[in-house]
């Protein structure tokens, strides 16, 4: 069957066609709209995944949304009842939004695609997280356990899955959710919502959880691992404004400035945050500052301590050694690699877009599978199901701007080059092949640099990237070389590495030799980088590692604070240009910043600003 | 009824609750919420409260979802 998946109105729009069961092609809306996490109805990623698969929207046998938008709806109301009358501007808005947009998403469909009303089916939406976790795990039998922040009415969900059938055990139903949990937290150390957890999950080795206690003074446990949160301390039931209430504020004082500087006394005051304050000054920021960080540091240790105990009441009933991760909340790396190491699971699978987005994905296969016969042999091995532009497309950009480049002859002589500039301290946009599936940027639109440099950290935070100078880089390592450098958990195998969703200690005896991507509490994010799956970018760590003897590259995404992954060559080369990267490998192409004069420069993006796609 | 005209009647329909989500007033809803749910909350709340676990917040398992369930929005 060849299925459309949609996931939209949210967050994370996205689209993916399936052809007899296995994705050709998928991506999220925002890499083409080039609106950070854009939630609109999908079109240019629907356009793209139709052209990459050959098929026009007559050829679909179904399209499939990710959710049942009116189970959605009923949750609703039924919250505004339970939170009357704390609600009257988030009703009224939600209400106008259910009543223009989200009530007609069959009508939206029909309409954007010209398919008839029965081609759009609808799955669930914690089905359609386990589906897009099993039905691309390698297993025919595992437990499924997805967390997120809520669906239609749960926001978690212990199944398990079996051949082509998924079954529901148990679920927790909203507003007791773990995802809204951390998000409250995320809101009050003044990050944004469904955007910073990263950086809760990055500011959290900087503190020690001290604040446990209090965490648990707001959630009601049970011993089979399901739990309630205290809605006192919450307000994302009624609120517009922030997650949290005043009693939330009362335990913790109030929250952090989200324009203030993080640091702590152990990381010292940057250079590049200007003028040091001094004396007591200093000591008080540091002090606020190290409060902070101790918050995250607690709010991470409990939710890992939730989901463990989820984990374990699902290896209990289940009775099973192998289980698929899904929701945004399998996008915590450091309870995923915990999950392995400590419960009753030893293997773990997780795709890469485990989050919403990856619901179009799940509909998709769920629709294909579900209570069907169809023999499944897909396994998600790889994220590149994005767009991919060849060396002509390239060129032609390149000229049209006048941009100065070389173009090599082939892969060998471009990762040779590539390699050396690594190595000789060089900041690289690696632009090469389709566009990873997921917020990772896995080799494909991949910022690169000498992890052996510690330095290279900061260049890349503050001079290249823009973004907060506490957060890591991950490394990319040769998969055979990999357990020389990192201690992962005991496994058969090691899938949620491919995609950058372990965080495993680095080994003591090398984190010298790595210090640019081991982070403060000596751990690291690898990815596990192999021919088979993404053979260039292995070449080129292969190259790297030839002349310098580290497998070991350091990986962060093609983009700027605050926008989405680049996506075409223009995308790239205005990227290239504002930040100060040294050079820009767009497939067998070469631009050296050296090569560019400030006005070449100024004048190329402003020529970008209009024309960029 | 022919289908045609149930379509274009359920269309109308449908297009008036969309006019009217675009443009009616937020105090519309207010009313609304002001009214109707201070009618309905407290026994809903004593429902739930009723209805809530002691030993565990997992919800009962639902029935198992089946293929003609695509079909529907609900």
């Amino acid at each position: 069957m060849k299925i459309l998946g949609l996931s939209f109105f949210y967050h994370d729009a996205a689209a993916c066609v399936c052809i007899d069961g296995v994705p050709v092609a998928m991506a999220e809306e925002e890499r083409f709209s080039r609106i950070k996490h854009d939630s609109e109805f999908p079109a240019q990623a629907v356009a793209f995944a139709l052209q990459q698969a050959g098929l026009t929207a007559a050829d679909l046998d179904a399209v499939v949304f990710y959710e049942k938008p009116f189970v959605k709806f009923d949750r609703i109301i039924k919250s505004a009842l339970a939170t009357f009358p704390y609600a009257p501007r988030a009703f009224a808005g939600s209400m106008k939004l259910f009543f223009t947009k989200k009530m007609w998403i069959r009508g939206l469909i029909c309409t954007q695609l010209g398919v008839p009303p029965e081609k759009v089916f609808f799955s669930q939406h914690h089905l359609s997280h386990q589906a897009s976790a099993f039905f691309c795990s390698p297993w025919q039998e595992a437990a499924i356990l997805t967390v997120d922040a809520v669906g239609e009415w749960d926001t978690t969900s212990l199944a398990v899955g079996k051949g082509n059938n998924i079954t529901l055990l148990k679920a927790l139903a909203f507003p007791h959710s773990l995802g809204m949990l951390y998000s409250a937290f995320t809101a009050f150390l003044g990050f944004e919502v469904n955007e910073g957890e990263y950086k809760v999950m990055g500011m959290a080795p900087y503190g020690t959880p001290k604040y446990v206690d209090r965490i648990w003074k707001m959630i009601r446990r049970f011993p089979d691992g399901s739990f309630e949160l205290d809605l006192r301390y919450f307000a994302f039931q009624h609120s517009v404004e922030r997650p949290y209430s005043r009693a939330f504020l009362d335990l913790f004082g109030p929250a952090r400035n989200p324009a203030s500087k993080f640091f702590t006394r152990n990381t010292g005051w940057p250079s590049y945050f200007g003028p040091k304050p001094e004396g007591q000054e200093w000591e008080r920021m540091a002090a606020e500052q190290e409060f902070y960080a101790d918050v995250a540091a607690s709010v991470q240790r409990v939710l890992e301590e939730l989901i463990l105990g989820l984990a374990r009441h699902l290896a209990e009933i289940t009775g099973l050694t192998r289980v698929c991760l899904a929701g945004g909340v399998a996008l915590n790396s450091v309870s995923n690699t915990r999950i392995a190491r400590e419960t009753p699971f030893t293997e773990v699978y997780i795709q890469p877009a485990a989050g919403d987005a990856g619901g179009a994905l799940g509909a998709a296969l769920a629709y294909e599978y579900f209570g069907t016969d169809r023999p499944r042999t897909f396994h998600l091995r790889h994220a590149l199901y994005g767009k991919a532009f060849s060396n002509e497309e390239v060129e032609a950009v390149l000229q049209h701007h006048g941009v100065p480049f070389t173009r090599l002859p082939d892969d060998a002589a471009l990762v040779a080059h590539v390699a050396e500039r690594i190595a000789d301290g060089k900041v690289i946009g690696w632009f090469q092949g389709r566009f990873e599936w997921g917020p990772r940027a896995l080799g494909s639109r991949s910022i690169l640099a000498d992890p052996r440099r510690a330095e290279m950290k900061d260049v890349v935070n503050t001079k290249i990237k823009f973004r907060e100078p506490y957060r890591p880089f991950a490394p990319s390592v040769l998969a055979e070389r990999a357990a020389e450098y990192f201690i992962f958990p005991e496994a058969a195998s090691l899938e949620p590495a491919r995609f950058m969703l372990y965080v495993v200690p680095v080994r003591p005896e090398v984190r010298s030799r790595i210090p640019a991507v081991t982070h403060v509490d000596g751990s690291a994010r690898p990815q596990l980088v192999t021919a088979s799956d993404t053979p260039r970018y292995e070449a080129l760590i292969r190259a790297f590692e030839a002349r310098t003897g580290v497998p070991v590259v350091l990986d962060t995404s093609f983009n700027l604070k605050g926008e989405p992954i680049v996506t075409t060559p223009q995308n790239a080369l205005r990227t290239f240009l504002v930040s100060e990267m040294d050079v820009l490998a767009m497939e067998h192409c070469v631009v050296e910043r050296s090569a560019l004069t400030a006005t070449q420069i100024a004048q190329v993006l402003q020529a970008l600003s209009g024309s960029e796609s | 009824m022919p289908f045609s005209k149930l379509k274009a009647a359920w269309d109308r329909f449908q297009a008036g609750l969309m006019w009217f989500g675009e443009r009616v007033s937020d105090l519309l809803f207010m009313v609304l919420y002001y009214t109707v749910f201070a009618v309905v909350a407290i026994p809903y709340r004593l429902f739930v409260r009723a209805h809530r676990g002691t030993t565990s917040a997992f919800r009962a398992p639902s029935p198992a979802f089946t293929r003609p369930e695509f079909s529907e929005e609900w």
